[in-house]
Protein backbone atom coordinates (compact mmCIF):
# COMPACT_ATOMS: atom_id res chain seq x y z
CA UNK A 1 0.00 0.00 0.00
CA UNK A 2 1.20 3.48 -0.76
CA UNK A 3 2.88 5.39 2.04
CA UNK A 4 1.62 8.60 0.43
CA UNK A 5 -1.65 7.83 2.12
CA UNK A 6 -2.28 8.48 5.79
CA UNK A 7 -5.27 6.14 5.77
CA UNK A 8 -6.28 3.62 3.17
CA UNK A 9 -9.20 1.32 3.81
CA UNK A 10 -10.73 -1.14 1.37
CA UNK A 11 -13.96 -2.98 2.12
CA UNK A 12 -13.57 -2.41 5.86
CA UNK A 13 -16.20 -4.36 7.79
CA UNK A 14 -16.74 -4.59 11.51
CA UNK A 15 -19.69 -6.66 12.61
CA UNK A 16 -20.79 -6.08 16.21
CA UNK A 17 -23.95 -8.16 16.15
CA UNK A 18 -26.66 -5.53 16.27
CA UNK A 19 -24.52 -3.07 14.34
CA UNK A 20 -22.48 -3.59 11.22
CA UNK A 21 -20.00 -1.09 9.85
CA UNK A 22 -19.20 -1.28 6.18
CA UNK A 23 -18.07 -2.27 3.78
CA UNK A 24 -16.29 1.08 3.85
CA UNK A 25 -13.65 2.44 1.49
CA UNK A 26 -11.61 5.31 2.84
CA UNK A 27 -8.63 7.24 1.51
CA UNK A 28 -6.88 10.11 3.26
CA UNK A 29 -3.77 11.47 1.52
CA UNK A 30 -0.96 12.64 3.79
CA UNK A 31 -1.09 16.28 4.76
CA UNK A 32 -4.85 16.53 4.40
CA UNK A 33 -7.76 16.84 6.81
CA UNK A 34 -10.70 14.50 6.51
CA UNK A 35 -14.00 15.43 8.09
CA UNK A 36 -16.03 12.44 9.25
CA UNK A 37 -19.65 13.30 9.81
CA UNK A 38 -22.65 11.25 10.80
CA UNK A 39 -25.33 10.99 13.45
CA UNK A 40 -24.88 9.09 16.72
CA UNK A 41 -24.62 5.37 16.13
CA UNK A 42 -23.72 5.77 12.47
CA UNK A 43 -20.36 4.02 12.88
CA UNK A 44 -17.94 6.93 13.23
CA UNK A 45 -16.44 5.73 16.50
CA UNK A 46 -16.23 2.13 15.28
CA UNK A 47 -14.36 3.33 12.21
CA UNK A 48 -12.06 5.44 14.37
CA UNK A 49 -11.38 2.47 16.67
CA UNK A 50 -10.44 0.40 13.64
CA UNK A 51 -8.08 3.14 12.43
CA UNK A 52 -6.49 3.29 15.88
CA UNK A 53 -6.04 -0.49 15.93
CA UNK A 54 -8.41 -0.81 18.86
CA UNK A 55 -10.73 -3.25 17.17
CA UNK A 56 -10.18 -6.09 14.74
CA UNK A 57 -11.74 -6.08 11.27
CA UNK A 58 -14.13 -8.79 10.18
CA UNK A 59 -13.30 -8.13 6.52
CA UNK A 60 -11.31 -5.77 4.35
CA UNK A 61 -7.92 -4.16 4.72
CA UNK A 62 -6.89 -1.04 6.55
CA UNK A 63 -3.54 0.68 6.35
CA UNK A 64 -2.46 3.63 8.48
CA UNK A 65 0.67 5.54 7.46
CA UNK A 66 1.53 2.64 5.19
CA UNK A 67 1.37 -0.04 7.84
CA UNK A 68 -1.07 -1.98 10.01
CA UNK A 69 -2.95 0.27 12.47
CA UNK A 70 -1.37 -1.38 15.53
CA UNK A 71 2.11 -0.71 14.15
CA UNK A 72 1.40 2.93 13.39
CA UNK A 73 0.48 3.89 16.95
CA UNK A 74 3.73 5.69 17.69
CA UNK A 75 2.91 8.21 14.94
CA UNK A 76 -0.82 8.47 15.57
CA UNK A 77 -2.44 10.38 18.42
CA UNK A 78 -6.08 10.68 19.29
CA UNK A 79 -8.66 12.69 21.13
CA UNK A 80 -11.53 10.37 21.94
CA UNK A 81 -14.99 11.33 23.05
CA UNK A 82 -14.51 9.65 26.43
CA UNK A 83 -12.53 10.19 29.61
CA UNK A 84 -9.15 8.48 29.70
CA UNK A 85 -7.16 10.26 32.41
CA UNK A 86 -6.93 9.59 36.15
CA UNK A 87 -9.24 12.13 37.84
CA UNK A 88 -6.74 12.62 40.68
CA UNK A 89 -3.96 13.64 38.32
CA UNK A 90 -3.05 17.25 37.92
CA UNK A 91 -2.67 18.63 34.41
CA UNK A 92 1.12 18.52 34.85
CA UNK A 93 0.97 14.91 36.07
CA UNK A 94 -1.11 13.94 33.05
CA UNK A 95 1.54 15.48 30.79
CA UNK A 96 4.33 13.72 32.67
CA UNK A 97 2.48 10.39 32.49
CA UNK A 98 1.91 10.50 28.72
CA UNK A 99 5.13 12.20 27.58
CA UNK A 100 7.52 9.21 27.87
CA UNK A 101 5.58 7.22 25.28
CA UNK A 102 6.34 9.63 22.45
CA UNK A 103 9.95 10.24 21.38
CA UNK A 104 8.91 13.29 19.32
CA UNK A 105 7.08 14.95 22.20
CA UNK A 106 7.56 18.71 21.96
CA UNK A 107 7.49 19.99 25.52
CA UNK A 108 7.72 23.63 24.52
CA UNK A 109 4.73 23.19 22.24
CA UNK A 110 2.83 21.39 25.04
CA UNK A 111 3.53 24.28 27.39
CA UNK A 112 2.55 26.87 24.83
CA UNK A 113 -0.75 25.08 24.25
CA UNK A 114 -1.42 24.84 28.00
CA UNK A 115 -0.74 28.55 28.30
CA UNK A 116 -2.86 29.36 25.25
CA UNK A 117 -5.76 27.37 26.70
CA UNK A 118 -5.05 28.87 30.16
CA UNK A 119 -4.91 25.42 31.67
CA UNK A 120 -3.36 25.54 35.13
CA UNK A 121 -0.78 22.71 35.43
CA UNK A 122 -1.73 22.29 39.08
CA UNK A 123 -5.45 21.89 38.40
CA UNK A 124 -6.82 18.40 38.94
CA UNK A 125 -8.28 16.58 35.96
CA UNK A 126 -11.50 16.02 37.92
CA UNK A 127 -11.84 19.76 38.46
CA UNK A 128 -11.64 20.63 34.78
CA UNK A 129 -14.78 21.65 32.94
CA UNK A 130 -15.85 19.66 29.90
CA UNK A 131 -14.25 22.21 27.61
CA UNK A 132 -11.01 22.26 29.60
CA UNK A 133 -10.93 18.45 29.53
CA UNK A 134 -11.22 18.55 25.74
CA UNK A 135 -8.45 21.12 25.56
CA UNK A 136 -6.15 18.99 27.72
CA UNK A 137 -6.90 15.97 25.54
CA UNK A 138 -6.00 18.04 22.49
CA UNK A 139 -2.70 19.15 24.09
CA UNK A 140 -1.84 15.51 24.81
CA UNK A 141 -2.73 14.54 21.25
CA UNK A 142 -0.79 17.28 19.48
CA UNK A 143 2.34 17.64 21.64
CA UNK A 144 3.76 14.31 20.35
CA UNK A 145 3.67 15.92 16.86
CA UNK A 146 1.82 12.99 15.35
CA UNK A 147 1.85 12.26 11.63
CA UNK A 148 -1.85 11.49 11.95
CA UNK A 149 -4.16 13.03 14.54
CA UNK A 150 -7.51 11.33 15.03
CA UNK A 151 -9.93 13.70 16.68
CA UNK A 152 -13.25 12.18 17.71
CA UNK A 153 -15.73 14.96 18.49
CA UNK A 154 -13.12 17.37 19.91
CA UNK A 155 -15.68 20.19 19.86
CA UNK A 156 -18.60 18.21 21.24
CA UNK A 157 -20.47 20.07 23.97
CA UNK A 158 -18.29 23.19 23.75
CA UNK A 159 -19.61 26.72 23.75
CA UNK A 160 -19.02 28.63 20.48
CA UNK A 161 -16.01 30.58 21.81
CA UNK A 162 -14.24 27.52 23.20
CA UNK A 163 -15.07 25.66 20.01
CA UNK A 164 -13.43 28.35 17.92
CA UNK A 165 -10.39 28.31 20.24
CA UNK A 166 -10.00 24.56 19.76
CA UNK A 167 -10.53 24.83 16.00
CA UNK A 168 -7.90 27.55 15.76
CA UNK A 169 -5.34 25.35 17.49
CA UNK A 170 -6.08 22.54 15.05
CA UNK A 171 -5.76 24.94 12.11
CA UNK A 172 -2.45 26.26 13.47
CA UNK A 173 -1.18 22.73 13.95
CA UNK A 174 -2.01 21.90 10.35
CA UNK A 175 -0.30 25.06 9.19
CA UNK A 176 2.97 24.30 10.96
CA UNK A 177 3.13 20.56 10.28
CA UNK A 178 2.62 18.39 7.25
CA UNK A 179 0.36 16.14 9.26
CA UNK A 180 -2.92 14.50 8.49
CA UNK A 181 -6.06 14.82 10.57
CA UNK A 182 -9.17 12.72 10.77
CA UNK A 183 -11.78 14.94 12.35
CA UNK A 184 -15.06 13.45 13.45
CA UNK A 185 -17.82 15.86 14.36
CA UNK A 186 -21.53 16.38 14.75
CA UNK A 187 -21.13 19.97 13.69
CA UNK A 188 -20.60 20.27 9.92
CA UNK A 189 -19.80 23.97 10.24
CA UNK A 190 -16.59 23.01 12.08
CA UNK A 191 -15.25 21.54 8.87
CA UNK A 192 -15.48 24.73 6.84
CA UNK A 193 -12.04 26.11 6.07
CA UNK A 194 -10.21 23.15 7.54
CA UNK A 195 -11.30 19.89 5.91
CA UNK A 196 -10.01 18.84 2.51
CA UNK A 197 -12.04 15.65 2.36
CA UNK A 198 -15.51 14.87 3.63
CA UNK A 199 -16.88 11.46 4.49
CA UNK A 200 -20.49 11.17 5.55
CA UNK A 201 -21.58 7.95 7.23
CA UNK A 202 -25.07 6.74 7.93
CA UNK A 203 -26.11 3.43 9.45
CA UNK A 204 -22.62 2.00 9.05
CA UNK A 205 -22.23 2.92 5.38
CA UNK A 206 -20.41 5.76 3.63
CA UNK A 207 -23.07 7.80 1.86
CA UNK A 208 -20.67 10.44 0.56
CA UNK A 209 -16.93 10.63 0.15
CA UNK A 210 -15.26 13.39 -1.75
CA UNK A 211 -13.40 16.64 -1.78
CA UNK A 212 -14.89 19.43 0.33
CA UNK A 213 -14.47 21.99 -2.42
CA UNK A 214 -16.47 19.82 -4.78
CA UNK A 215 -19.30 19.47 -2.32
CA UNK A 216 -21.12 22.61 -3.28
CA UNK A 217 -20.53 21.88 -6.95
CA UNK A 218 -21.92 18.39 -6.72
CA UNK A 219 -25.02 19.36 -4.74
CA UNK A 220 -27.47 22.26 -4.77
CA UNK A 221 -29.95 23.21 -2.09
CA UNK A 222 -33.56 23.27 -3.22
CA UNK A 223 -36.60 24.76 -1.54
CA UNK A 224 -40.21 24.80 -2.59
CA UNK A 225 -43.77 24.10 -1.66
CA UNK A 226 -45.05 20.64 -0.89
CA UNK A 227 -47.02 20.68 -4.17
CA UNK A 228 -43.69 20.26 -5.97
CA UNK A 229 -42.34 17.63 -3.61
CA UNK A 230 -44.07 14.45 -4.74
CA UNK A 231 -43.20 14.68 -8.45
CA UNK A 232 -39.57 15.37 -7.55
CA UNK A 233 -39.09 12.82 -4.80
CA UNK A 234 -36.87 10.53 -6.90
CA UNK A 235 -34.45 13.39 -7.57
CA UNK A 236 -34.33 14.98 -4.14
CA UNK A 237 -32.10 13.86 -1.30
CA UNK A 238 -32.98 14.27 2.37
CA UNK A 239 -36.17 16.21 1.78
CA UNK A 240 -37.64 17.73 4.93
CA UNK A 241 -41.07 19.22 4.80
CA UNK A 242 -43.19 21.39 7.02
CA UNK A 243 -46.94 21.64 6.49
CA UNK A 244 -46.43 23.84 3.43
CA UNK A 245 -42.78 23.85 2.34
CA UNK A 246 -39.88 21.51 1.87
CA UNK A 247 -36.13 21.76 1.66
CA UNK A 248 -33.69 19.23 0.30
CA UNK A 249 -30.57 18.90 -1.76
CA UNK A 250 -30.24 17.68 -5.31
CA UNK A 251 -27.27 16.41 -7.27
CA UNK A 252 -26.09 18.96 -9.82
CA UNK A 253 -26.62 16.40 -12.57
CA UNK A 254 -30.25 16.00 -11.50
CA UNK A 255 -30.94 19.72 -11.16
CA UNK A 256 -31.85 20.42 -14.76
CA UNK A 257 -35.52 20.87 -15.59
CA UNK A 258 -36.71 21.58 -12.09
CA UNK A 259 -39.95 23.62 -12.00
CA UNK A 260 -39.47 27.37 -11.77
CA UNK A 261 -41.39 27.36 -8.49
CA UNK A 262 -38.52 25.43 -6.90
CA UNK A 263 -35.71 27.63 -5.64
CA UNK A 264 -32.26 26.25 -6.47
CA UNK A 265 -29.28 27.78 -4.72
CA UNK A 266 -25.76 27.00 -3.57
CA UNK A 267 -25.77 24.41 -0.82
CA UNK A 268 -23.93 24.95 2.43
CA UNK A 269 -21.94 22.16 4.09
CA UNK A 270 -24.69 22.06 6.67
CA UNK A 271 -27.38 21.54 4.02
CA UNK A 272 -25.51 18.70 2.37
CA UNK A 273 -24.42 16.90 5.51
CA UNK A 274 -27.85 17.17 7.08
CA UNK A 275 -29.51 15.80 3.98
CA UNK A 276 -27.03 12.95 3.54
CA UNK A 277 -26.47 11.92 7.13
CA UNK A 278 -29.80 12.23 8.85
CA UNK A 279 -32.52 9.74 7.87
CA UNK A 280 -35.78 11.30 6.73
CA UNK A 281 -39.26 10.10 5.82
CA UNK A 282 -39.17 6.78 4.04
CA UNK A 283 -39.90 7.06 0.34
CA UNK A 284 -38.53 10.56 0.09
CA UNK A 285 -34.89 10.17 1.06
CA UNK A 286 -32.56 8.17 -1.07
CA UNK B 1 2.87 31.27 33.91
CA UNK B 2 5.45 30.30 36.49
CA UNK B 3 3.96 26.91 37.24
CA UNK B 4 4.60 25.95 33.65
CA UNK B 5 8.24 25.89 34.60
CA UNK B 6 7.49 22.82 36.65
CA UNK B 7 6.86 20.97 33.40
CA UNK B 8 10.02 22.08 31.64
CA UNK B 9 12.57 19.44 30.94
CA UNK B 10 16.17 20.56 30.77
CA UNK B 11 17.56 17.35 29.35
CA UNK B 12 16.40 14.51 27.16
CA UNK B 13 16.19 11.33 29.19
CA UNK B 14 17.37 8.05 27.71
CA UNK B 15 14.48 6.21 26.09
CA UNK B 16 12.93 3.61 28.36
CA UNK B 17 11.90 0.13 27.33
CA UNK B 18 8.19 -0.23 26.63
CA UNK B 19 7.42 -2.16 29.80
CA UNK B 20 9.33 0.29 31.98
CA UNK B 21 7.40 3.20 30.46
CA UNK B 22 4.26 1.34 31.38
CA UNK B 23 5.57 0.87 34.93
CA UNK B 24 6.08 4.63 35.12
CA UNK B 25 2.52 5.16 33.93
CA UNK B 26 1.25 2.66 36.49
CA UNK B 27 3.14 4.44 39.27
CA UNK B 28 1.64 7.71 38.06
CA UNK B 29 -1.84 6.24 38.23
CA UNK B 30 -1.14 5.10 41.80
CA UNK B 31 -0.29 8.65 42.86
CA UNK B 32 -3.83 9.51 43.97
CA UNK B 33 -3.80 6.37 46.17
CA UNK B 34 -0.41 7.00 47.75
CA UNK B 35 -1.88 8.66 50.84
CA UNK B 36 -4.12 5.66 51.59
CA UNK B 37 -1.32 3.16 51.04
CA UNK B 38 1.14 5.12 53.18
CA UNK B 39 -1.40 5.53 56.01
CA UNK B 40 -2.13 1.79 56.00
CA UNK B 41 1.56 1.04 56.13
CA UNK B 42 2.14 3.55 58.92
CA UNK B 43 -0.64 1.97 60.96
CA UNK B 44 0.90 -1.45 60.40
CA UNK B 45 4.33 -0.27 61.54
CA UNK B 46 2.87 1.54 64.53
CA UNK B 47 0.97 -1.57 65.55
CA UNK B 48 4.13 -3.61 65.30
CA UNK B 49 6.25 -1.21 67.32
CA UNK B 50 3.70 -0.52 70.06
CA UNK B 51 2.45 -4.04 70.68
CA UNK B 52 3.94 -7.32 71.75
CA UNK B 53 4.91 -9.97 69.19
CA UNK B 54 1.42 -11.45 69.58
CA UNK B 55 0.24 -9.21 66.80
CA UNK B 56 2.66 -10.64 64.27
CA UNK B 57 -0.06 -12.61 62.53
CA UNK B 58 -2.26 -9.52 62.25
CA UNK B 59 0.71 -7.60 60.91
CA UNK B 60 1.36 -10.25 58.30
CA UNK B 61 -2.25 -10.12 57.19
CA UNK B 62 -2.21 -6.34 57.03
CA UNK B 63 1.02 -6.50 55.03
CA UNK B 64 -0.58 -8.93 52.61
CA UNK B 65 -3.59 -6.69 52.42
CA UNK B 66 -1.43 -3.72 51.51
CA UNK B 67 0.39 -5.77 48.91
CA UNK B 68 -2.90 -6.90 47.42
CA UNK B 69 -4.28 -3.38 47.47
CA UNK B 70 -1.78 -2.25 44.84
CA UNK B 71 -3.09 -4.45 42.01
CA UNK B 72 -6.61 -3.70 43.23
CA UNK B 73 -6.03 0.04 42.93
CA UNK B 74 -4.30 -0.29 39.58
CA UNK B 75 -7.13 -2.22 37.98
CA UNK B 76 -9.69 -0.01 39.68
CA UNK B 77 -8.02 3.04 38.11
CA UNK B 78 -8.04 1.26 34.74
CA UNK B 79 -11.81 0.97 34.82
CA UNK B 80 -12.85 4.04 36.78
CA UNK B 81 -10.62 6.47 34.93
CA UNK B 82 -11.00 4.80 31.54
CA UNK B 83 -7.29 4.03 31.40
CA UNK B 84 -7.87 1.00 29.18
CA UNK B 85 -8.80 3.52 26.51
CA UNK B 86 -5.56 5.39 27.13
CA UNK B 87 -3.54 2.18 26.89
CA UNK B 88 -5.11 1.49 23.51
CA UNK B 89 -4.25 4.93 22.21
CA UNK B 90 -0.67 4.83 23.47
CA UNK B 91 1.94 2.97 21.43
CA UNK B 92 2.16 -0.01 23.75
CA UNK B 93 1.24 -3.56 22.86
CA UNK B 94 -0.94 -5.71 25.05
CA UNK B 95 1.99 -7.98 25.85
CA UNK B 96 4.00 -4.98 27.04
CA UNK B 97 1.09 -3.85 29.21
CA UNK B 98 0.93 -7.27 30.89
CA UNK B 99 4.69 -7.39 31.50
CA UNK B 100 4.63 -3.79 32.76
CA UNK B 101 1.75 -4.41 35.13
CA UNK B 102 3.46 -7.48 36.59
CA UNK B 103 6.64 -5.46 37.00
CA UNK B 104 4.75 -2.70 38.82
CA UNK B 105 3.12 -5.15 41.18
CA UNK B 106 6.42 -6.90 41.84
CA UNK B 107 8.19 -3.58 42.38
CA UNK B 108 5.61 -2.30 44.85
CA UNK B 109 5.58 -5.65 46.64
CA UNK B 110 9.34 -5.56 47.06
CA UNK B 111 9.11 -1.97 48.27
CA UNK B 112 6.48 -3.05 50.80
CA UNK B 113 8.68 -5.93 51.92
CA UNK B 114 11.67 -3.62 52.38
CA UNK B 115 9.62 -1.20 54.48
CA UNK B 116 8.02 -4.08 56.39
CA UNK B 117 11.40 -5.67 57.10
CA UNK B 118 12.77 -2.35 58.26
CA UNK B 119 9.81 -1.88 60.56
CA UNK B 120 10.27 -5.37 61.98
CA UNK B 121 13.92 -4.63 62.74
CA UNK B 122 12.89 -1.39 64.44
CA UNK B 123 10.22 -3.27 66.34
CA UNK B 124 12.76 -5.89 67.43
CA UNK B 125 15.12 -3.19 68.63
CA UNK B 126 12.39 -1.26 70.51
CA UNK B 127 10.77 -4.28 72.15
CA UNK B 128 14.01 -6.21 72.67
CA UNK B 129 12.44 -9.17 70.90
CA UNK B 130 15.05 -11.25 69.02
CA UNK B 131 14.70 -10.89 65.25
CA UNK B 132 16.01 -14.37 64.52
CA UNK B 133 14.22 -16.11 61.68
CA UNK B 134 13.49 -12.78 60.03
CA UNK B 135 14.85 -13.98 56.70
CA UNK B 136 12.56 -17.01 56.83
CA UNK B 137 9.64 -14.75 57.63
CA UNK B 138 10.42 -12.38 54.79
CA UNK B 139 10.90 -15.24 52.35
CA UNK B 140 7.60 -16.80 53.35
CA UNK B 141 5.79 -13.48 53.10
CA UNK B 142 7.19 -12.80 49.62
CA UNK B 143 6.27 -16.28 48.47
CA UNK B 144 2.75 -15.95 49.90
CA UNK B 145 2.24 -12.52 48.40
CA UNK B 146 3.50 -13.50 44.98
CA UNK B 147 1.45 -16.68 44.86
CA UNK B 148 -1.68 -14.71 45.77
CA UNK B 149 -0.86 -12.11 43.13
CA UNK B 150 -0.09 -14.80 40.57
CA UNK B 151 -3.63 -16.05 41.02
CA UNK B 152 -5.39 -12.69 41.26
CA UNK B 153 -3.68 -10.90 38.36
CA UNK B 154 -4.99 -13.18 35.58
CA UNK B 155 -8.48 -12.70 37.01
CA UNK B 156 -8.16 -8.94 36.70
CA UNK B 157 -6.73 -9.16 33.20
CA UNK B 158 -9.48 -11.54 32.12
CA UNK B 159 -12.48 -9.98 33.84
CA UNK B 160 -11.52 -6.42 34.77
CA UNK B 161 -11.76 -4.82 38.20
CA UNK B 162 -15.53 -4.83 38.74
CA UNK B 163 -16.07 -8.49 37.98
CA UNK B 164 -12.84 -9.78 39.51
CA UNK B 165 -12.87 -7.89 42.80
CA UNK B 166 -15.33 -10.19 44.59
CA UNK B 167 -13.21 -13.15 43.61
CA UNK B 168 -10.22 -11.16 44.82
CA UNK B 169 -11.73 -10.60 48.26
CA UNK B 170 -12.63 -14.29 48.52
CA UNK B 171 -9.06 -15.07 47.60
CA UNK B 172 -7.76 -12.70 50.26
CA UNK B 173 -9.90 -14.41 52.91
CA UNK B 174 -8.69 -17.86 51.87
CA UNK B 175 -5.07 -16.68 51.78
CA UNK B 176 -5.35 -15.15 55.26
CA UNK B 177 -6.89 -18.35 56.61
CA UNK B 178 -4.19 -20.51 55.07
CA UNK B 179 -1.46 -18.26 56.43
CA UNK B 180 -2.91 -18.39 59.95
CA UNK B 181 -3.18 -22.18 59.74
CA UNK B 182 0.34 -22.46 58.34
CA UNK B 183 1.82 -20.26 61.04
CA UNK B 184 0.10 -22.31 63.72
CA UNK B 185 1.57 -25.47 62.25
CA UNK B 186 5.10 -24.14 62.13
CA UNK B 187 7.31 -25.20 64.97
CA UNK B 188 9.75 -22.41 65.83
CA UNK B 189 12.45 -24.98 66.50
CA UNK B 190 11.82 -26.64 63.14
CA UNK B 191 11.91 -23.33 61.32
CA UNK B 192 15.23 -22.48 62.91
CA UNK B 193 16.69 -25.70 61.50
CA UNK B 194 15.86 -24.82 57.87
CA UNK B 195 18.86 -23.21 56.22
CA UNK B 196 17.90 -19.63 55.38
CA UNK B 197 19.43 -19.97 51.91
CA UNK B 198 17.01 -22.82 51.19
CA UNK B 199 14.04 -20.71 52.26
CA UNK B 200 15.14 -17.78 50.16
CA UNK B 201 16.02 -19.93 47.15
CA UNK B 202 12.74 -21.78 47.42
CA UNK B 203 10.81 -18.54 47.66
CA UNK B 204 12.50 -17.10 44.60
CA UNK B 205 11.89 -20.30 42.63
CA UNK B 206 8.23 -20.44 43.60
CA UNK B 207 7.77 -16.75 42.86
CA UNK B 208 9.44 -16.84 39.45
CA UNK B 209 7.56 -19.98 38.38
CA UNK B 210 4.21 -18.66 39.55
CA UNK B 211 4.76 -15.24 38.01
CA UNK B 212 5.86 -16.64 34.65
CA UNK B 213 2.85 -18.97 34.43
CA UNK B 214 0.53 -16.28 35.67
CA UNK B 215 1.82 -13.67 33.17
CA UNK B 216 1.42 -16.12 30.30
CA UNK B 217 -2.15 -16.86 31.39
CA UNK B 218 -2.91 -13.14 31.81
CA UNK B 219 -1.68 -12.32 28.32
CA UNK B 220 -3.63 -15.21 26.80
CA UNK B 221 -6.83 -13.89 28.32
CA UNK B 222 -6.16 -10.17 28.03
CA UNK B 223 -5.29 -10.20 24.33
CA UNK B 224 -8.74 -11.57 23.56
CA UNK B 225 -10.52 -8.82 25.47
CA UNK B 226 -12.04 -5.95 23.50
CA UNK B 227 -12.91 -2.67 25.12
Amino acid sequence: MSTELAIEGRGVVRDRGRFRLGPVDLTLPRGQVMGLVGPNGSGKTTLIKAILGMTALDAGTLSVLGTAPERAKGSVCAVLDAKFLVPGWSVAQAVRAIRPFYPNWDQNYAESLLARFTLDPDAKVKELSHGEGNKLALVLALAPLPELAVLDEPTSGLDPLTREEVMQVIRDYMARRDSSVLFSTHIPADLGGIADQLVVVRAGRVVYSGHMDALTEVFFAVRGTNDDLLPLRDRLIGARSTTTNFEAIVRAVDSGGLPSSVLVEEASIDDVVKALAVPVTEGIAR
Amino acid sequence: MSSHLALRRTHTPAPLAGWSRFVMLDLHSLLPFVKTIVITFAVMILLGVTTAPTLQIAQTIVALGVIMAVPLNLFAADEQAGLELLYQILPIRKRTRVVGRYATVLLTTLAAVVVGTGSTLIEAAVTNVPSGGLLVGVGTLIAAALIVQAVQLPLYFALGYQRARLLNFALLAVAALLIILAIKQISPAGVAEIPQAVVLGGSVLVAVTCYALSAWLSYSWYRRREF
